[in-house]
Order: structure tokens, then sequence, then C-alpha cells
């Protein structure tokens, strides 16, 4: 894991790589159903709020042994405040449709790679999966772990980091950290993978949500 | 329900989660809880968090010094996750976040089914995946197969080279029960 130097020589995390040292999460007892196709699915799950900002776990996957029939989709019966709003904001390019149904794990990566995915703030800031900063100034991942002194700024700009990932011919799953935590409104989550027929989508976590379950995280309590 | 539901959490469902965490450790260092409790209709999934807040190789450091010296990690060096029904079941999992050895020397894996196909009745599996770690925090994901009976589940927790014996704290089946109806699947899975 990457961090920064401090004066005394000692590595200090910043406070927008991942959740902050010492601190419990708390739980906000809700898994998300971004999208849904007959083939896929993209779910936000294990969503814990910090004193700093947000830490979930992305997932997107096939469907596991596809059956002819399909049911009511449950993303529209999901009750989630707001949930089908599209998007404000734009994904930057189109998947490519003519990736559906190759099997090669190359191809199966490709297919992962195609999915767009973002967290947005009422204010407008917004972090996109392929474009994990969002805001003013010259801060971005790569130039901090290059060891520039930039950093970004904490009213105007949004860190969507990847803490850890793994992929596979049948799911993806990526544990993000999105830093800060807005100043009031809610969080939300939209994705967009037109290869596997998912239109864009968002999902909204009300200000209520994220903060009941941030009254819930503490700090490191240890025996005396 | 598919046959190979007591490897991992049902993929294509959405699960019905929990707000409680439960403190299953705390040591003058290190504490650990048992957070995510996500059930479904299969079973339950629960995430164990591992805190320090100091290098837990100095927390450990005599431990580490007898393994280092024979080579091989002693059983208190490692991290203990189980789970335990009201009817007795029991599976224990051993994992590790520090160690002397290359091997670890975690043995076999404890809670394999007795029989092919398992039986929801008698077998109770605890599957210990997916787990990282940092400096000072270690993550666990776990996956229990089948849903624990009525009455109290008990998560038998531990660290003793940490200085967190291995006890038990319980929580109610009621709640996991209810949270597991409120679990939904994505698709049509009977029509699978």
């Amino acid at each position: 894991m990457s961090a920064s130097v401090s004066d005394d020589g000692n590595w200090t995390q910043p406070k927008w790589w991942g959740p902050p040292s010492g601190w419990f999460g708390g739980v906000i007892p809700r898994e998300l159903v971004l999208g849904l196709s007959d083939t896929a699915a993209v779910m936000v799950t294990h969503l814990s709020v910090y004193p700093t900002g947000v830490a979930f776990r992305l997932r997107a996957f096939k469907r596991p042994a596809v059956p002819a029939a399909r049911i009511p989709n449950p993303v529209d019966q999901f009750p989630i405040e707001d949930s089908p709003k599209i998007g404000s904001g734009e994904f930057r390019d189109a998947a490519d449709e003519s990736l559906i149904g190759q099997s090669s794990w190359e191809e199966e990566s490709s297919l992962m790679d195609q999915l767009k995915f973002a967290v947005e703030f009422e204010d407008g800031r917004r972090a996109e999966r392929s474009a994990p900063v969002g805001g003013p100034g010259d801060f971005t991942i790569i130039a901090f772990q290059e060891g520039k002194a930039v950093a970004p700024d904490p009213i105007e700009s949004i860190v969507l980091n990847g803490r850890s990932s793994s992929s596979g011919p049948d799911e993806l799953v990526e544990d993000r950290f999105v830093w800060p935590l807005p100043l009031s409104g809610s969080l939300a989550f939209s994705c967009c993978w037109s290869a596997v027929g998912i239109p864009e989508r968002r999902v909204e976590l009300g200000e209520a949500i994220w903060r009941e379950a941030l009254e819930r995280a503490h700090r490191l309590r240890l025996a005396p | 329900m598919s046959l190979y539901d007591y490897l991992q959490p049902p993929r294509g469902w959405i699960g019905g989660v929990l707000p409680e965490e439960v403190d299953v450790g705390t040591g003058r260092e290190v504490a650990m809880v048992v957070s995510h409790l996500t059930a479904y209709p299969a079973g339950l999934a629960f995430r164990v968090t591992v805190l320090s807040r100091s290098d837990p190789a100095m927390v450990c450091r005599d431990n580490l010094e007898a393994s280092g010296r024979t080579g091989t990690d002693s059983a208190d060096l490692h991290l203990c996750i189980g789970v335990e029904f009201s009817d007795g079941r029991c599976a224990i999992q051993k994992t590790r976040w520090i160690g002397a050895s290359a091997e670890g020397g975690l043995g076999e894996f404890p809670s394999y089914p007795k029989q092919m196909p398992p039986d929801p009745a008698l077998d109770l599996i605890l599957n210990v995946s997916g787990s990282e770690a940092s400096e000072r925090e270690f993550v666990a994901d776990c996956w229990v197969w089948p849903m624990p009976p009525a009455g109290a589940v008990g998560f038998k927790c531990g660290w003793p080279a940490a200085g967190i014996p291995i006890g038990c704290k319980s929580i109610n089946a009621e709640i996991l029960h209810a949270a597991a109806k409120r679990a939904e699947p994505l698709w049509d899975l009977e029509a699978a």
C-alpha cells in the first residue's frame, strides 16, 4: 500500500486513500442493485461509512446458469430513495456491444473493463471508475504515487480510490473508497454496462441513511 | 438453491444485511469485530475485521520470535474465526495475518463436509475467504452454510498471540432468519 512520508519519516496514509486507521465503519444495512439485465448484474455491497468517506464493494457478474424465464425486475421494486433516476452525469464513451457472447479470458476481461461506474454528490462532484478524481487542481493519484506534493481539495474534490480487486470470467469485485463524505445531501452510485444490456442507471443513498450509519462508526476500543 | 451453496454466498441474490456488529475480541492493542452480517435462505455471510493500534508484529513479538526459532508458527499466532450453532455444531477456521514461517502451519481445512453433498441438518461449513491485510488492519469475508437453527449463534474468535483468547459471543438466530426473509433473487433461479 502506498502512502505519504511525514516529517518524522513515518508512513502516513492520506485521508483519501482508504478508511481511516483505527476506525470501524458504520454498516449501511442494504445491498444496492445498480443494474440488471437478463445476463448480468451490477451491485454495490459491504457499504461502510467513516468520518472521512465511504467504503464499499463493487460487484459485476454474469447471471449464474442462465434460465429462460425471468421474474419481475427487483431493481424496480428495491426500496431505495429515488431509485430509477437517470444520472445527471454522462459516461465518457460507449461500450462495444460486439463483445456479447465472446468467451475467452481476454475477451471476458474486456467485457468487465467496459463496465462504467461513478459516484456523485449532490453538489455535482463526480468520480468515475476510469477517472477516479473529480474536482479542480492538479491532483491525480498517479502524481501522488510519483511523490509529487499534490492533494485533493476536501470541499471541491472527490476521489474514488481502489483498495483491492479481483476478476474472473464471470465476476468482477472491486473494493473502493470514496473520499470525502458529502457536505450534505445524497450519495449516488451510477453504472452503465451496455455490452450486457445494462443501460445507465443511478441509485441514491439519502443523507439520512449514510448519516445514521456514520453514527455507528467508532474508533478502535481496547481493553484497559 | 444450488448444490454448491455451501461454498460461498449465492451470486445473483440481494442479501438481507444487518447493521449490528459483534465485538468478538478486545485486547490491549488489538480488537476483532464481526460485521456486515448478511443473511440468505442458504446461509450467512459476515466480515471479520481486526484492527491493531500498533504494528501487529510488535504486538506478537514474543510469539513470533519463539516461532522463528522452531521454524513453525505456533497455534497462538493464528487468527481463529469460528461459528457455533445451538445444536452443538461448530466450525473453527484458522487464518493468519502475520507469521514466522512461509507455510504458516495452518493445517487442513477443518470444516470440510462430512459427506457429499453436505447435509444441512448435520454439516456446518465455514469458509474464510477473501482476506486482505494492511499495516494495521486485517479483513476476512466468511460464509456459513447452512443457516443456523433457532437459538443462539456463537462467534468463536480470538488471536491469542495478540492478547485475545478464543472466546464466544452470541447473537440470536431470530434476527438472522428475519434478515434472510428480506433476501431476494435477482433472477428466476427456479427456472435455471
